[in-house]
């Protein structure tokens, strides 16, 4: 690991609010042309975080780098931001809008129009060209909205909840872009509370809690590290004699009848148990027909961790509670 | 494009592409001059003859005293008090007046009876017909010659002479002064809430967090300043053009006299220079022209300089204040609580210069003159009025100048924090930890 270039880093950033500290020494390695999940639960300091990245705010201690390179006004382009709490000017027309906000990142009018038309063809939202944007629904102001994150073609994506407000065909259509992105080059940090999208397309992720980060890896070796050794088994043959079959080294934790002598059991095995060992102890009995190891859903190890991390802090809870909504908190 | 002129870009061309900027724009001058027209109409040039009619206890008088004048024919009128009224109230189509003159009139009390109002104009050139008449009673009784009378009568012109500067005046250019300062009292007002209504805009509709993500939010705040100046300018440009060609066209078009008056309040060089040459041909109401003269010789050149100045300085002051407001709240309703301690120095600066029009060199005007947020309003009162030294006006300026930089980084600092605050009541207290957030 130690040799990978990130293309994203903070190191240590705490950011202190008069009555709370918004991120308290967080650290995180974006590997480039990958997809980050910046998880956590609301008030975490995720937005926080993002605004420092954005250089909207500034740390009050550690730094961020990009490309090796401490932040600096100039990686203002190399960046597209989606933010959560997001808009557009109302009265302004749409296309006229969207170059405008081109322009503001860099890019060229004659450029900037020349793309937007090509993506408002590709998203099929041509006819909104010349309507103002009170005029379109909440979905259709997100498509808009995320034509202009991408359309300067940043280095690094941070998008902030992106499929919110999206039914599920857009939602899969947003996917395939993001994922397309992240295979043309780009790298994504997607900050959500949608567990299913971070599983489905994230490579690594870092989950914040109360200011601090208390998880941070590979996606595999997260799901790796939760998983606590239980196996969802298919027999046929008698419950009480595969119950009976490996004594003391599993644990039953439920189990389902399928049909008439068929069963599902789910297990949780004993740490010093081998699965070779407990098949061998069990086959003699009943007459396995599937072994499927139970992995964590992100779902799992969201709550898992952050309940984890709640009990560890319970002496030390105070200024979790005053945690007031300074800072815009993304609720 | 740098990134602040296309935000100065953006934020001139939607607001003056608006509809209601363009209707105010070209209706403001219309507006104005069609105010002076209707005061003209109503109030000055009520040129329809009038009948009089005369009833006198006295027997001293008869209509033929009063002849003197074109807008009034008079007739004896032979009854009483009664029946004047009687024959007053019963003509109810054509205005018809009564004046009785009893023994008092002789001591200045008399009475007119009308059955429809009189106009300004004409009940003052009725007084003074009266009292031509009562004065030609009292000289009569004191047994002086009329002869003797109009020599007694001096009517002095006065011209006073600064040494300092050869300057000769009448006292009317700190009027011009005044006329200035409302402006950019007006100006700071309307744009300066303009600025704060675009800040609450942003921030209500969250296009604030997009924008800040790709300029500083500095800026922002300074390219929206700016776009919102040049909208006042323009404004202010258009109205000024529009103004002067519309009474150029309705003064020597329709009433010629009445516009004397309403150039004293417009203030446009050509159209008083237009309107000078037929008041001195005639040789009448010398007094007139020496303002009229004086208007033309004001310090014109100076006084709009210094208005640009001190426009844009105050503006600048103001509207980094109202942006700092504006972000720091989440609707329009709740910016009272902010808004009191920036309008009370606007107002109380304005209140004072209005005050200070014929004592341009009080003590009030003078201090008021030097601090920065009263400075915009109250210096070219004190300019136009003469009474002033040209290191007085630097010091105002450098002073106005170091003061909205300084506003303008406070204002930045609350501006950057306020504006991605949601759903929060701020107090005073928050609003100064701000200023020492990162």
């Amino acid at each position: 690991m130690t040799d990978q270039q990130f293309v994203l880093e903070a190191s240590g950033v705490v950011k202190r609010y008069a009555a709370h500290t918004a991120l308290n020494g967080v650290s995180i390695q974006v590997p480039k042309q990958s997809i980050f999940g910046l998880l956590g639960p609301n008030g975490a300091g995720k937005t926080s975080l993002i605004r420092i990245i954005n250089q909207i705010t500034g740390p009050d201690e550690g730094s961020v780098m990009i490309d090796g390179e401490r932040l600096k006004p100039k990686h203002i382009e190399d960046i597209g931001y989606l933010p959560e709490e997001r808009g557009l000017y109302k009265k302004m027309k749409v296309g006229e809008q969207c170059v405008y906000l081109a322009q503001l990142k860099g890019m060229k009018k004659s450029e900037a129009k020349k793309e937007l038309q090509e993506w408002f063809e590709k998203f099929e939202i041509s006819e909104w060209w010349g309507k103002k944007v009170e005029e379109l629904s909440k979905g259709m102001a997100q498509k808009v909205q995320f034509i202009t994150t991408i359309l300067h073609r940043p280095k690094i994506l941070i998008l902030d909840e992106p499929f919110s407000g999206f039914d599920p065909i857009n939602t899969n259509l947003i996917k395939q872009e993001i994922l397309k992105l992240r295979d043309e080059g780009a790298t994504i940090m997607l900050s959500t509370h949608n567990m299913g999208s971070v599983e489905e397309i994230c490579d690594d992720i870092t989950l914040i809690n109360k200011s601090q980060n208390i998880l941070s890896g590979s996606m595999s070796q997260i799901k790796k590290d939760f998983s606590k050794k239980e196996y969802d088994i298919t027999f046929k043959g008698n419950v009480v004699a595969f119950a009976n079959s490996f004594w003391g080294g599993f644990e039953l934790i439920s189990r389902e009848q399928i049909d008439k002598d068929v069963f599902t059991a789910k297990v949780r095995l004993m740490d010093h148990v081998k699965l070779n060992d407990f098949l061998n102890g069990v086959i003699p009995s009943v007459e396995l027909q599937s072994v499927l190891p139970v992995v964590p859903t992100m779902n799992d190890i969201f709550i898992d961790a952050v309940g984890k991390d709640q009990g560890n802090n319970n002496v030390t809870e105070d200024q979790g509670a005053s945690q007031t909504t300074e800072g815009g908190e993304d609720e | 494009m740098s990134k602040i002129g296309l935000i100065i870009k953006r934020e001139y061309g939607s607001r003056v592409r608006k509809k209601s900027f363009i209707i105010m724009t070209l209706l403001g001058p219309l507006l104005i001059v069609g105010f002076y027209a209707l005061a003209g109409i109503v109030g000055l040039s009520d040129s329809t003859e009038m009948k009089v009619l005369l009833l006198d206890d006295t027997y001293l008088a008869n209509s033929k005293d009063f002849s003197e004048s074109a807008d009034f024919t008079f007739e004896t009128f032979n009854g009483n008090l009664d029946s004047l009224q009687e024959t007053i109230k019963k003509d109810s189509e054509t205005p018809l007046v009564g004046l009785h003159i009893t023994t008092q009139t002789i001591n200045g009390d008399a009475n007119i009876y009308y059955n429809k109002p009189l106009s300004v104009s004409k009940e003052s050139e009725l007084i003074s017909l009266v009292t031509q008449f009562t004065q030609k009673l009292r000289l009569k009784k004191a047994e002086i010659e009329p002869e003797q009378y109009e020599y007694i009568s001096v009517d002095m012109r006065v011209i006073s002479v600064d040494v300092n500067t050869g300057d000769s005046k009448v006292g009317v250019t700190a009027g011009i002064g005044f006329m200035f300062a409302l402006v950019i009292y007006m100006f700071i007002f309307m744009y300066g809430v303009m600025v704060m209504r675009g800040v609450i805009e942003e921030k209500t509709s969250r296009i604030v967090e997009i924008m800040v993500s790709s300029v500083r939010p500095f800026q922002l705040m300074m390219g929206k300043i700016f776009g919102i100046a040049l909208v006042g300018l323009t404004q202010f440009f258009v109205w000024v053009v529009l103004s002067g060609i519309l009474m150029a066209v309705v003064s020597s078009a329709v009433m010629p006299d009445v516009f004397d008056a309403a150039n004293v309040a417009g203030g446009s060089e050509q159209m008083i220079s237009e309107q000078l040459k037929p008041a001195m041909e005639t040789g009448q109401n010398e007094r007139m022209n020496e303002i009229l003269m004086e208007i033309f010789n004001a310090p014109w050149a100076l006084l709009l300089g210094l208005f640009v100045f001190y426009f844009l300085g105050g503006y600048l002051l103001y509207a980094s204040l109202f942006a700092a407001v504006g972000s720091a709240v989440d609707s329009e309703t709740e910016t009272q609580q902010f808004m009191l301690p920036i309008t009370i120095p606007l107002i109380f600066g304005f209140i004072v210069s209005m005050m200070s029009v014929f004592n341009p060199g009080g003590e009030a005007i003078v201090w008021l003159s030097y601090i920065p947020l009263t400075s915009p309003v109250a210096m070219l009162v004190r300019v136009a009025g003469g009474d002033y030294a040209w290191w007085e006006v630097v010091i105002s300026m450098v002073t106005l100048v170091l003061t909205f930089i300084l506003t303008t980084k406070l204002a930045a600092k609350i501006y950057k924090t306020g504006i991605l605050m949601y759903g929060k009541k701020i107090t005073y207290k928050e609003l100064f930890k701000w200023l020492r957030y990162k």
